[in-house]
């Protein structure tokens, strides 16, 4: 473990895991969801572009509109023309391209979404469906953005060698993204909780502290099982490397055996917090303002562990027979 | 081990290295060594054949059964 904990790669996800906490305390009160805040840079271009064009610098507008628009081509243009060849591939760029110019347009003006969506609804009901609509679109573009990236990997993966490179890049952001979604995500809900035990003071019989004791747990629940998947992952990363180096030696089963057993613990760390969080919901909820009780079978996780052992074994194997094979002259 | 290897007694008599054999037979120095230790698992029929041709002598020249089943490592 000390050794896994000297690796660059734990220092990164250390600041990163610490960016998130100061950033989710950071974010506006107003942002309900992490859809919210993953949508806020986007809107906040389409207001700037709309101030801009109603400040009476519209041709300025709808030069920034189109700049940020062909944004996403830059990338399959540069690779088209440093390797002087065309890539069916690169049509994702552009339909990112064509769909970015889109949703732009419409953040850009949001009445036209009114316009277009509901007739003679009420004023409510306009805004909550152009809010979704909004939303929607949002995601989309990001779900979008995400294809094109995983297209260019595994356009990237056409050897041995990249595949390594390639396992190693997924599973270093699938710790990024764990760690966005426990220490951003669940600290931006734990400082709605706690603000709202806050604004909650003056009902009677209401016990704060208690309250906010749950609170906290809650977030601990999320960030423990979160830093164990990290130590997972990044002793995956130490074993695709060593496998890149020699597949078939001694070490790499042994190391195989030393995931399989974080990975254990990690769902067993896992569905200890959720069972250790639920319980604590249960005892104190008629003290609560607001219980959260979740429930989450590590499904995946189990079937990963099984996996592992099982490509444990059979590398143990193959590391004997290569041994055998070493000592037929 | 249940079979041992004569190999110095043959390259003796052949006027041989064990360095030039390796270069003859097409094995490198490392599993020569491991051959002439007694410490190879196995040896493939191909190799066999190559050494007794450059050394002129036949498998029974340079193998030798001591009688004793080999021990089983499990």
């Amino acid at each position: 473990m000390k050794q896994l904990i000297k690796r660059p790669c734990v220092v990164v996800f250390a600041v990163f895991a610490c960016v998130c906490v100061i950033l989710a305390l950071c974010v506006q009160g107003s942002a309900n969801n992490v859809f919210d805040i993953l949508g806020a840079p986007l809107q906040s271009v389409g207001n700037f572009i709309r101030e801009i064009s109603l400040g009476g610098k519209a041709a300025g507008g709808w030069c920034i509109f189109f700049l940020i628009g062909v944004l996403p081509l830059v990338f399959p243009i540069i690779k088209t023309v440093a390797r002087r060849k065309f890539y069916p591939l690169s049509l994702v760029w552009v339909a990112l391209s064509a769909y970015l110019l889109v949703m732009l347009f419409f953040l850009i003006n949001p009445h036209l979404l009114n316009n277009n969506l509901v007739g003679n609804a009420q004023e409510e009901a306009v805004v909550l469906l152009r809010e979704t609509t909004v939303a929607g679109m949002q995601v989309t573009f990001w779900a979008i953005a995400a294809v094109c990236v995983l297209c260019e990997l595994f356009s990237f993966v056409n050897s041995g060698n990249r595949a390594y490179l390639c396992a190693k890049l997924m599973v270093y952001a699938l710790a990024l993204c764990s760690i966005f979604a426990a220490f951003f995500g669940a600290t931006v809900v734990a400082k709605k909780g706690l603000n709202a035990v806050d604004s909650a003071k003056t009902l009677l019989n209401l016990n704060v502290p208690l309250n906010k004791f749950a609170t906290i747990f809650s977030l601990l629940c999320n960030y423990v099982p979160t830093v164990v998947t990290v130590a997972l992952i990044v002793k995956c990363g130490v074993v695709i490397d060593s496998l890149k180096t020699d597949a078939f030696s001694r070490g790499n089963a042994e190391s195989l055996c030393g995931v399989t057993k974080l990975c254990k613990l990690s769902v067993f760390v896992t569905l200890g917090c959720l069972i250790a969080n639920n319980v604590l919901q249960l005892c104190l909820s008629p003290q609560l303002l607001n219980a959260h009780y979740s429930v989450t079978i590590p499904l995946a996780e189990v079937l990963i562990v099984c996996l592992l052992m099982i490509f444990a074994e059979i590398l143990k194997r193959a590391v004997e027979i290569k041994e055998e094979n070493d000592l037929t002259i | 081990m249940a079979i041992i290897i004569k190999l110095d007694e043959a390259l003796k008599k052949k006027g041989i290295t064990s360095k030039e054999l390796c270069e003859l037979v097409g094995i490198t120095e490392a599993n020569m060594s491991i051959l002439r230790s007694g410490k190879a698992k196995a040896v493939r029929f191909s190799t066999l054949n190559a050494i007794c041709y450059h050394l002129n002598c036949t498998p029974g020249d340079i193998l030798q059964f001591d009688g004793q089943e080999e021990e089983k490592n499990d």
